[in-house]
């Protein structure tokens, strides 16, 4: 892992209606690793991932990729931006009027001039990649939920992008499934060499698949350490976290 | 415009029900992602759909609505169908017509485009799309009451005016 900043958080701050979720919150994220994002549910995690794809705009505050500021890209430019992402979202967010083999290949189909042969081609690399090639003419109806996060994951990576974001990828998984993902995670970021972003609760995820994981608490990112450290830390907030203790300095209700 | 409101509450509702559960099963948030338009992709065709089909959807409401009468002027009336259809070309006015079906193009618009805005701003899961679905109903009909009103002034003092 080199040491090139491709996503920079300078001081983003971002409130909906009263309430302030993202509080002048500074983070970078290196090419080539993968970051966890830890919090408590409703933390702002996903608010984080959303403003990373310019889905959210901040109050305040500049959101850099590759040295330049998105929060003033026109929606074209943006638009452009994207195609350098993937993301998994949280319940897989598949278009349900579309097969297994639509979803994937509608980015593919959308984007680029390739043939259809071409495109079924990548469609069934990539849903190789996951480990379902099988359910290309099912709906996602059909599926059950950590074959849907598979189809999601297939579908985000289908453009060969630089960064993948992961919003709670393991959530509602039972825990052999939720390891076939962190297994995924680690095999997409060697094949590819892409940036992930995994935003969890998850910590035996976060884990397995973190070169560097940080705390969002309170709208900031309080401390950010390797896996190893984390175990060590003395922070009482993480230690809190990661031990899962309703006694410390996070109030818990 | 009783073809609208009953297509307007046909259509926006099943339009706002579909795209307020992809707009909370963060489909919407993915299509940006994989920088799709959603509006390009998923409005305008449901509103250009919209607007070019129901007065075609009127045309044929009206003709239906015609044979009906005929069929019960002669039943329960005893008024032949010769009677009928003389006393329909007495009565007929092509600026009827016309002005009624240039009505529809602007209800077709209201429908798609009351389901399509209420649903894209649906928020708060299933419960949230139950809202949207009755404010696309309820929005659509209303606008399509207060438009005739409107529509039919314009149309025919303005446009049509009887010399």
């Amino acid at each position: 892992m080199d040491h090139e900043i491709i996503i920079r958080f300078s001081r983003v701050t971002k409130s909906f209606e009263e309430e302030l979720v993202l509080d002048e919150l500074d983070l970078e994220i290196f090419r080539g690793e993968t970051l966890v994002v830890m919090g408590r549910s409703g933390c702002g995690k996903s608010v984080l991932l959303k403003h990373m794809l310019g889905l959210l705009r901040p109050d305040s505050g500049e959101i850099y990729f590759r040295g330049e500021d998105i929060t003033k890209f026109n929606r074209k430019k943006l638009f452009q931006m994207r195609m350098h992402f993937g993301m998994l979202f949280q319940s897989a967010a598949l278009f349900d009027s579309m097969s297994v083999g639509e979803n994937v290949a509608l980015p593919l189909r959308k984007h680029t001039n390739l043939s259809e042969e071409e495109i079924e081609h990548i469609v069934e690399e990539k849903l190789r990649l996951v480990g379902l090639v099988d359910v290309m003419d099912k709906y996602p109806s059909e599926l059950s939920g950590g074959m849907k996060k598979r189809v999601g994951l297939a579908r985000a990576v289908v453009m060969n992008p630089e960064v993948v974001l992961y919003d709670e990828p393991t959530t509602g998984l039972d825990p052999i499934m939720a390891d076939v993902i962190n297994e995924l995670i680690n095999r997409l970021k060697a094949e590819l060499e892409i940036t992930s972003v995994v935003v969890t609760h998850d910590i035996k995820s976060a884990y397995r698949v973190a070169d560097r994981m940080a705390m969002l608490h309170g709208g900031k990112i309080i401390y950010s350490a390797t896996p190893e450290e984390v175990k060590r830390t003395d922070n009482a907030i993480v230690r809190q976290f990661v031990e899962g203790s309703a006694v410390g300095p996070i109030e818990a209700i | 415009m009783l073809t609208a409101l009953v297509v307007g509450g046909r259509v926006s509702a099943s339009i706002a029900a579909e795209l307020g559960t992809m707009r909370v099963t963060e489909q919407i948030d993915a299509m940006e992602t994989i920088a799709i338009d959603p509006v390009e992709y998923l409005v305008l065709p449901r509103v250009t759909a919209a607007t070019v089909m129901l007065p075609v959807l009127t045309i044929f409401s009206d003709l239906l609505a015609i044979l009906g009468a005929m069929v019960v002027a002669k039943i329960s009336l005893s008024v032949s169908f010769n009677t009928f259809a003389s006393g329909l070309k007495l009565l007929f006015h092509y600026q009827d017509l016309i002005g009624g079906l240039m009505k529809t193009f602007v209800f077709g618009f209201i429908i798609a485009f009351m389901g399509c805005y209420n649903g894209f701003v649906t928020e708060g899961g299933a419960e949230g799309v139950g809202i949207a679905t009755m404010k696309a109903v309820v929005s659509s009909c209303l606008l399509i009451l207060i438009s005739n009103y409107v529509l039919a002034t314009l149309i025919f003092r303005i446009i049509f005016a009887p010399a």
